[in-house]
């Protein structure tokens, strides 16, 4: 089967292209970094069947990130059939960058102007046919996002297989030209070792960019560091002055140049186009954080008020299930006792317990939509480019911006993302403070107890417990960047792409995606947990269990002045295995009688929820991620210390405020 | 039209007769199908906006209706954003102001938290009014491009609250035969962002880039895209510091200065 990979710089479109071409849902947005793992999947055209990889986006191929260095391993070592080269029609020149690379490497390339819309939009013509000419390969046109033009695209990929073409040999500049021949002539003894493996020129320029992993590549093949090194160094010395990395960029970026002739027309005259207008005021240093919280609490207000009748409706439609179940088995039991274990089991554990988990599902999906539409509009790159400098006024980093904010959604794939982050001290230290990010998984939590203890000012809790968890992030990445993981911190490099209106099927995959997780989470790992608590429950061992952890909450006294339950403390170990589990667990056990806990029990209790660790699943990636047990037991303890302080600090103060 | 346009072959001219008579189906070419992405980009300029009325939005006489518009309503969101932020303050339940009691259509309660956004809205629509001032139209229409944009997107966000409201009550209706209506079918939110609606349309559609192509009509002039504006803020300005107001004289410096000083 013929192989094809998708590669270009971030957010140029190369997941849609890819979930166009496989008819996969894999998750596309509008910011860069969203794809961080390669995907694979299968193209059928024409009797054909073609096997489509999808890269993580690189801006060249000197890499420096986890993210970046996936997608070049695979370009150089799995060799594909066909590279199809993803490119932003509406930022040409830089996006070729990665182009000339790909050319230096030797292989079959198709290029894709992806993104034309969005070029015309901002007042760029493009001669596609031009381009191809002076490339030497061949171009196609497509807006992936609206499904043009990949019909062509499928066509030529399957034509490019079978006759493929090379690009034009690149023509270097002269002082660049003579220094590939002179390393050609020093490594001329292993040539026809590296020729097998390698391109020369690439091994050559790549050796001038003193290149660490191709060092390693061509050591793997028998080429002597000891001995070639020194001869690669001098000759940098002598003719870069030390550093040849900035010239070769140069070099690169006038064949760019000598590609542009003729492509490209710009006709943006003196008025701003609405993007360049929205990016005025969005990212402005006054009002960009009002507009963002404006934004949020719109989206918290429309997740409320829009979803709670709904919920209405599946909770009448789970108790009526309920009465069903009860009906049923006096019908079958005939002139029983009217007790039967079975449907107790069943009414309890599964109709109550999961049926209080999924009854939030309204919430969880309008919250997804909303999201879905932030994301694909562009607008979270601009709250990361916002929020980048006050943050790094504190000394915190810019790069993590991107994976905290995806931690909204679910912590496991934002702490995924911190693979697009350089610095290792960096990411550790998003990968820890990213369980605080308010998760989907606890905002039926959140909506659940607020709105039975504050039922006038849910929302508004509901948003505090929010901004509370991106406080205490930013709080302890700040600590940590102060003591565990001192040194200092990378800058944001992000790419501001032009505000896109997203399209329905886009928003509809994304939020699918996700309400399809949570239902799978919901008929696995929460309904066998609301089980196990039930017959845990049944057996008396729940409450031994729940006074342990209540028992360390002795200070929490709910309204009527006693002691918080040992019910809220097996919910608190419930709630390790995913945050839903919490709603079923106190559904089981408490049911209507959560507002008893009272405005201080019941925040204390909230910002507990907010701040300990979010799920098993997070500590297993953060195992993953760190590749170390001593971080994830670390996030765990840490989580759960800080989870708990915070908690009796806000208990106190409502409970003082209260009492007054 | 020409028949042949209407179908999909052009006719050839320059075959040979002979060849004609032995295959007469040359005389017809068979047009490349056209892509669909340039019939996309065709489509789509179609169903744009007509290039006379965006050249018609960039006139200064609608500058400067827009930039009434932008003062009025920045007044309306901070009037009622207060009014709404006061109601945490429990001044409805109180009956402080009758005000509330006699605007009730509006639905005061609920829309608190509501108060300050719009607040916020209000405050961005005003932070457009000296930009205006200065000329800087394109910053000014930024700013109330946003603001027009969040009233909008609020607008909506409550119309959904309302049919939610609806829904509520529908939901107690079937289940509890209790009749308990919505409190309000106008939230003012809703009819704010009816009337800046209409603003961030023009505002948007003001602001299409057009392809050279796409010609200028006669007497559309959008001089207030250049520095030296000409419009009525400028027209009172020449007439108190002379004709020359806003031209340079050949080394590049205003003429009325230079006036002014004559006159010292």
């Amino acid at each position: 089967m013929a192989r094809i990979a998708l590669i270009g710089n971030p957010n140029v479109g190369k997941s849609v292209i890819f979930n166009e071409l496989t008819g996969l849902n894999q998750t596309i947005a509008n910011f860069p970094g969203c794809t961080v793992e390669k995907k694979e999947g299968e193209l059928s055209h024409e009797d054909q069947i073609i096997e489509v990889i999808d890269l993580p986006g690189i801006y060249s191929l000197s890499t420096h990130s986890i993210d970046e260095q996936i997608s070049r391993e695979y370009i150089i070592n799995d060799d594909p059939d066909l590279v199809v080269v993803v490119l932003d029609a509406s930022n040409l020149e830089r996006n070729l960058y990665l182009t000339v690379q790909l050319m230096e490497l030797n292989t079959h390339l198709l290029i894709v102007l992806n993104m034309m819309d969005l070029a015309q939009g901002k007042g760029i013509n493009i001669d596609a046919n031009r381009l191809s000419k002076n490339l030497g390969i061949p171009v196609i046109e497509t807006i992936a996002s609206k499904g043009i033009g990949l019909d062509e695209l499928k066509g030529k990929i399957c034509e490019c297989l079978t006759s493929p073409n090379l690009a034009k040999p690149l023509v270097w500049n002269k002082k660049t030209g003579e220094n590939i021949e002179k390393i050609l002539k020093s490594i001329s003894p292993y040539t026809s070792r590296i020729e097998k493996k390698y391109p020369l020129e690439w091994v050559a320029t790549s050796l001038l960019e003193e290149d660490d992993y191709v060092w390693e590549l061509i050591e793997n093949i028998g080429v002597s560091r000891e001995e070639l090194g020194p001869k690669i160094t001098k000759l940098i010395e002598e003719n870069f002055d030390g550093d040849a990395i900035v010239p070769l960029v140069d070099a690169r970026y006038e064949i760019v140049n000598s590609y542009m002739t003729d492509v490209q027309q710009k006709y943006t005259g003196r008025r701003w186009a609405l993007s360049d207008m929205l990016d005025e005021v969005l990212t402005n240093r006054f009002l960009g954080i009002p507009i963002f919280l404006t934004i949020m609490w719109g989206m918290f207000q429309l997740t409320f008020t829009v979803g709670a009748p709904l919920v209405g409706l599946i909770e009448l439609g789970f108790d009526k299930l309920g009465v069903l179940v009860y009906y049923l088995s006096n019908l079958l039991d005939g002139a029983g006792d009217g007790f039967n274990p079975i449907s107790d089991f069943i009414v309890g554990a599964v109709i109550n317990g999961v049926g209080s988990v999924l009854s939030f599902l309204p919430f969880i999906v309008i919250l997804f939509i909303a999201m879905a539409i932030l994301e694909d509009t562009g607008y979270l790159s601009r709250v990361a480019y916002l929020m980048d400098k006050p943050m790094s006024r504190i000394g915190l980093q810019g790069q993590s911006i991107i994976p905290m904010l995806l931690g909204f959604g679910c912590n496991v794939p934002a702490i995924m993302a911190t693979r697009a982050i350089r610095n290792d001290k960096d990411r550790k230290t998003t990968i820890l403070v990213n369980s605080f990010m308010p998760c989907s998984a606890r905002l039926p939590v959140y909506i659940f107890i607020a709105g039975a203890i504050f039922p006038t000012f849910a929302g508004l809790v509901t948003l505090g417990l929010y901004i509370l968890g991106i406080l205490v992030g930013i709080l302890f990445s700040w600590i940590f960047r102060k003591t565990l993981f001192r040194g200092e911190k990378s800058d944001l490099i992000i790419e501001l792409q032009p505000f896109t209106r997203p399209t329905p099927k886009s928003v509809f995959i994304k939020m699918w995606n996700q309400t399809k997780e949570f239902l799978k989470k919901a008929s696995t790992i929460i309904l066998v947990s609301l089980m196990i608590i039930y017959l845990l429950n049944q057996a008396g061992i729940m409450t031994y269990l729940g006074r342990g952890v209540s028992l360390l909450f002795w200070w929490m006294k709910t309204s009527d002045g006693s002691p918080i339950g040992w019910e809220y403390g097996a919910a608190l170990l419930s709630g390790l295995v995913a945050k839903e589990v919490v709603i079923g667990t106190l559904g089981t056990l408490v049911g209507s009688s959560l507002e008893l806990l009272g405005p201080a029990a019941g925040l204390g209790f909230l910002v507990f929820i907010a701040l300990y660790v979010p799920c098993i699943a997070t500590l297993a990636v953060i195992k993953q991620e760190t590749k170390s047990w001593k971080w994830m037991l670390f996030s765990l303890m840490f989580t759960i210390i800080v989870a708990y302080v915070f908690s009796a600090i806000f208990y106190f103060i409502v409970h003082a405020i209260v009492s007054v | 039209m020409n028949e042949n346009e209407t179908n999909n072959y052009k006719i050839i001219k320059d075959i040979p007769a002979s060849e004609l008579e032995a295959h007469p189906e040359l005389t017809h070419e068979i047009k490349k199908k056209e892509s669909r992405l340039s019939k996309y980009m065709r489509e789509r300029r179609r169903s744009q906006i007509p290039v006379r009325h965006i050249w018609l939005l960039n006139l200064p006489i609608v500058t400067n209706i827009i930039l009434v518009f932008s003062i009025i309503l920045g007044l309306l969101f901070l009037y009622f954003g207060v009014m709404g932020a006061l109601t945490i303050v429990g001044f409805t339940e109180q009956n402080v102001w009758v005000i509330y009691d006699v605007m009730w259509i509006f639905g005061w309660e609920g829309n608190a938290i509501t108060g300050f956004v719009l607040i916020i809205i209000g405050v961005i629509m005003l932070w457009s009014v000296p930009h205006y001032f200065q000329n800087n139209v394109q910053k000014a229409d930024s700013y109330l491009v946003i603001s027009s944009g969040l009233g909008v997107l609020f607008a909506i966000i409550y119309i959904f609250v309302i049919l939610a409201d609806l829904l509520s009550w529908l939901v107690d209706f079937l289940t509890t035969n209790v009749v308990n209506p919505p409190d309000t079918y106008f939230y003012y939110p809703v009819l704010l962002g009816l009337i800046a609606a209409p603003l961030f349309r023009a505002l948007s559609v003001r602001h299409i880039v057009l392809p050279p192509s796409e010609k200028q009509p006669e007497d559309y002039s959008t001089q207030h895209f250049k520095k030296e504006m000409k419009n009525w803020r400028d027209s009172y300005k020449r007439k108190h510091l002379g004709d020359n107001y806003g031209r340079r004289n050949k080394k590049g410096k205003h003429r009325h200065h230079r006036r002014r000083k004559r006159w010292e």
